[in-house]
Parts: structure tokens; sequence; C-alpha cells
């Protein structure tokens, strides 16, 4: 294992500030790559950050646990592919050539509706899901989101077993479902 | 919900489940209605956990970007704050206080009027559509920055106009002034636009100012006629 991808394993394990380095490393240079195409600095900040986003989601879904090239490239590659995704809706420009197709086939780009086309249950979930202590929250987002095993969150919160992750986060979908039930009443 | 339910949906939201429990979750499905929804209430509860977590995400790299004006900004208001102390303004800074008060329980950003959201529409995309997403969502920084463009290239007074609200609602009033007073009588935001020029002449200190503009309001005789009266009474009560 070389040493990038000793970091994507830290970041798989929760290391989040390794990926704010990724973040932070990468920023300045995505900006004057992306200026080029006349778009405003905010642009371009969203488009980083969703790109940054998708890379750490590919991360969690274990499908860059070999590099066949630098973090760097992987990142741009994902970058790109949402420009071209930005520029295209926006009908203004001529799309640049994409290099990096075959490295694209190794991501998942995961689209998730925008928050308009969401229906009101999805909103009143997310109201719920702030109202949960901080621990459901947490075993929530460990499970679900960062596809973790319940053997590692028991390992990583310090449960007595497996078993306890088990009902603890079952109760925390109980809680969850009454508070939305408040909600919709 | 049984427990060996809930082990058959989370094999199936990860995409984890056995040939033989495939067929079991199937059945399932089609059989049993409060499965089904059971399966519909995690899929959703999904997408809401993975929202929320872009959501933080997103907060937290905006944390790591390097600081933008508004710092700044505060700085320079708190020294401004304490030169008029020093200098024993303290009548002066009386007023300011009330007033501030009366602004803050005034002010509130103008609804956008302009591009309704409505994110299936196809036409709906560039800056424009872009800079009001952002003025609705509260991201005033952002919106701020993109009306600015937008008036630079096309003179649109309503961008203007925007631009001041979104200034506004970042406490940068004073930067609001100027903008709001371009606005001319035969804009369609010129009565809008002097019911907000009153609340930041107001944030400022400016009493008679503010005064002026609150005449105007109430003279245009529009929607917010009523509330520009009730505000110049609170002035009047104050005094």
């Amino acid at each position: 294992m070389n040493k990038e991808e000793r970091f994507v394993q830290d970041i798989r394990k929760g290391d989040k500030e390794k990926l704010e380095k990724i973040y932070s490393d990468n920023r300045d240079h995505f900006l004057t790559f992306a200026r080029k195409y006349q778009l405003h600095d905010e642009q371009i900040k969203d488009i980083y950050q969703e790109s940054i986003i998708v890379f750490y989601e590919n991360i969690l879904d274990g499908k860059l646990v070999t590099l066949q090239s630098s973090i760097k490239t992987y990142l741009f590659a994902i970058g790109k592919y949402k420009l071209i995704q930005y520029l295209r809706k926006e009908e203004k420009y001529d799309v640049f050539p994409f290099e990096e197709k075959d490295l694209l086939d190794h991501i998942s780009i995961q689209e998730m509706p925008s928050e308009e086309e969401l229906d009101g249950k999805t909103a009143v979930l997310r109201t719920g899901l702030r109202q949960l202590g901080p621990k459901c929250q947490e075993v929530l987002r460990m499970f679900y989101y960062e596809g973790k095993k319940l053997e590692e969150i028991q390992m990583q919160l310090g449960y007595e077993s497996k078993d306890t992750v088990k009902s603890q986060k079952s109760r925390c979908i109980r809680q969850l479902k009454k508070l939305v039930g408040a909600y919709e009443k | 919900m049984k427990s060996d339910q809930e082990v058959l949906i989370d094999g199936y939201l990860s995409n984890s489940l056995t040939a033989l429990q495939k067929q079991e979750f199937n059945k399932l499905m089609s059989e049993d209605q409060q499965f089904a929804e059971e399966v519909a209430f995690h899929e959703k509860m999904k997408v809401a956990i993975r929202l929320e977590e872009r959501e933080r995400l997103k907060a937290r790299f905006n944390t790591l970007d390097p600081q933008s004006n508004t710092k700044k900004m505060w700085w320079y208001a708190a020294a401004a704050i304490l030169f008029f102390g020093i200098m024993g303004w303290w009548g002066s800074a009386q007023f300011s206080r009330d007033s501030e008060n009366l602004y803050y329980s005034y002010f509130e950003p103008y609804p956008n009027v302009v591009e309704p959201i409505v994110r299936s529409d196809a036409e709906q995309s560039g800056l424009s559509a872009q800079a009001f997403a952002w003025y609705e969502k509260g991201e005033y920084e952002k919106a701020n920055d993109a009306f600015a463009t937008l008036f630079e290239e096309n003179q649109k007074a309503a961008d203007l106009f925007y631009q001041a609200i979104s200034l506004m609602a970042l406490d940068r009033s004073a930067e609001a002034i100027p903008l709001l007073e371009q606005q001319k009588e035969e804009d369609s935001f010129y009565e809008a636009a002097q019911w907000y020029l009153a609340l930041a002449y107001l944030k400022e200190g400016q009493e008679s100012q503010a005064r002026f503009c609150l005449e105007r309001v109430r003279e245009a005789g529009g929607f917010l006629s009523s509330q520009a009266i009730d505000l110049l009474n609170e002035l009047d009560n104050t005094k």
C-alpha cells in the first residue's frame, strides 16, 4: 500500500482532517483551472465542494481502495466532470475535451434530487434528525452514510457489543419516527 | 418491526443481500404492506441523512476557506463603536441603540419575486437563478457577489435592489444605502427600496433621513405603507 492509499484508508476510517487537507491543498488549483470557463468564484467553489463530497462518498463506498492514479488526478477528474455537467446545463459554453474518461468508470456519482424536488417528507425527516441526541445522530450517520458495519461502530464508539449498537440504532429510528409523526400532525 | 426484517432492509439499502435474502425481501415487498412502508421510510431516511451530512461537510469546508471581508467589517464596526464610546457621545449612542432595535424588529429580507425557484423548469439556469437560489437559502454572501456581477452585466435595477437587501441581511446596511438610493421612481422596486432605505438609515443612526423615506412610503399608499406608519409612530414614541 503506498502513501496515498493509506491516506484514503484513513479517510475511510473517519479521519476528517485528512479530507480537509485534500480540500485545502487542491482548492486554489481547481479555482484557477475553472476560471477559464468564465464562472463566478462562488459557483466554482460550489462545484469544487460537491466534487470533494463525491470523492469522499466514493471512498466511503470502497471504490477507491486501490488507486490507479494520484488522489489529485481522481479529484480533478470528478471536478471536471461536475464542471462539464454545470456548463452543459448553462448551455452557454463549448464543452472542453474530457480526457479522464476511463478514470471516471471507477467512480460513481450519486446524483441526489435537489432540495426543491424532494417531497416534504424528506424535509420533515431532516428536521427530525436534527432533534435526535448526538449519540443517535452519530450511530445513524456512521451506519447509513459512512456505510460502517455494526462491529466497526461498536469499536469506534466503545459499545459493549455489536448487539448494543444494533438495538441503539433501532431505538434511534423509533425515536425519529416518533418525531416525524409529531411534525406531520 | 421484527429485527430480522431490519437486517433485510439494511442489506437491501447497502446492496448486500444474498440471493436467498433477496427472494425473501421481494416476497415481503409484494405481500406485506407494512414492510413495504418500512422500506420506503428507510430509503427516505437514508437520503435525509446523506443530505444532512453533505450540508455539514460544506459548512465545514467553508470554514477552511480564506476569510472573506466580513470579518474585517466586524472589526471596523467594533472600532467605530469604541470610537463613539470614547468620544462620550452617549446621547447619540443611546439613540442609535434604540433605532437599531427598531431596525432589527422591522428588517426582514424582501421575498424573491423575480425568479421563483422551480428546479424542474429547464429555463432556469444561469447566474440569475443561482443568485436567487442563494438569496432564498440565506446565503447572502454569495448572493451579494452574484447580484453585483449581474448588475454589472445587465444594469437591471432589480439586481441592484436584491444586492442591497443581501448586504442588509449581512448587517452591512451602510453599503446598501448608496445602492438603494439608485432606485428611480419608475423602477418597480422603488417603494420597497424606500422602505429598506429607511431601515438602513435607522441602523446607521440617521433618524431624519429615515423619517423622510418612511413618509415617502406612507404617501405611496402601497402595501408597505401601514408598516411605515407603524414605524413612524414608534419613532415618535422613543423620543
